[in-house]
């Protein structure tokens, strides 16, 4: 595999890391599921892409 | 909890320490004999990731755990901490994304739109953490995503041609 080729590869590691993010959405979120966590409101926006 | 969406965020953060070396080192085959620049945005960029990732241990104890209860409070503050590293790597990702913008600009080595669009989103990242707590404040965290995909894409798309330069001068140095 070529030098450009590899370095492709790696430039797109940025393009995956946002890919996945957006994949996981609010998917991890304890709050989602377990709505009685969400103790501050004002957390909200926070909680929402936090794990 | 979901543990598959958890852990795809693990693999994400391990895709963002790739991104921040192949930033750095575009950077870095413009700078000089003092690449400064280049070793603030791989620093930066992994004390991004450490402080994400070092917020994992609390939800996850939170969600491993949920099923036997906890004390509101507790509850609260794993929570919370999860929450507040997250708001903690804006700024860590303002120096990673305005030093890359300064280095785009003064080097050329990307084009200068996504040096200034870099600077607007590194501002906004840390004009946002006083804010942190008001749902408009997420709009700068959302536009420096962005940043980050345009800049791998572009990267990807203006693979820099210096690399076989450089690897066919070692090459002709050493034969």
């Amino acid at each position: 595999m070529s030098e450009r080729v590899v370095w492709r590869l790696a430039a797109a590691s940025g393009i995956l890391y946002v890919a996945v993010g957006l994949a996981h959405g609010g998917g991890g979120d304890l709050t989602r599921e377990r709505p009685e966590l969400t103790l501050r409101a004002g957390s909200a926006a926070a909680s929402a892409h936090a794990v | 909890m979901n543990w598959m969406g958890a852990y795809l965020e693990v693999l994400g953060l391990l895709c963002f320490v790739v991104f921040a070396a192949v930033l750095a080192g575009t950077i870095r085959r413009r700078e000089g004999a003092q690449p400064w620049l280049s070793n603030v945005i791989l620093g930066a960029g992994l004390i991004t990731v450490t402080v994400k990732l070092a917020s994992f241990p609390a939800a996850f104890a939170l969600a491993y755990r949920a099923h036997e209860g906890f004390e509101p409070q507790l509850a609260a503050a794993l929570t919370d901490m999860n929450d507040l590293s997250f708001i903690l790597t804006w700024p860590l990702s303002a120096l990673m994304i305005g030093a890359a913008a300064a280095g785009i600009l003064r080097y050329r080595a990307l084009p200068a739109w996504l040096g200034w669009s870099g600077a607007v989103a590194a501002v906004a990242l840390l004009a946002s953490v006083p804010l942190a707590f008001g749902q408009g404040a997420f709009v700068a965290f959302l536009v420096s995503t962005l940043w980050v995909a345009l800049a791998s894409a572009t990267m990807v798309l203006r693979p820099a041609p210096e690399i076989e330069r450089v690897a066919n001068r070692a090459a002709a140095s050493s034969s």
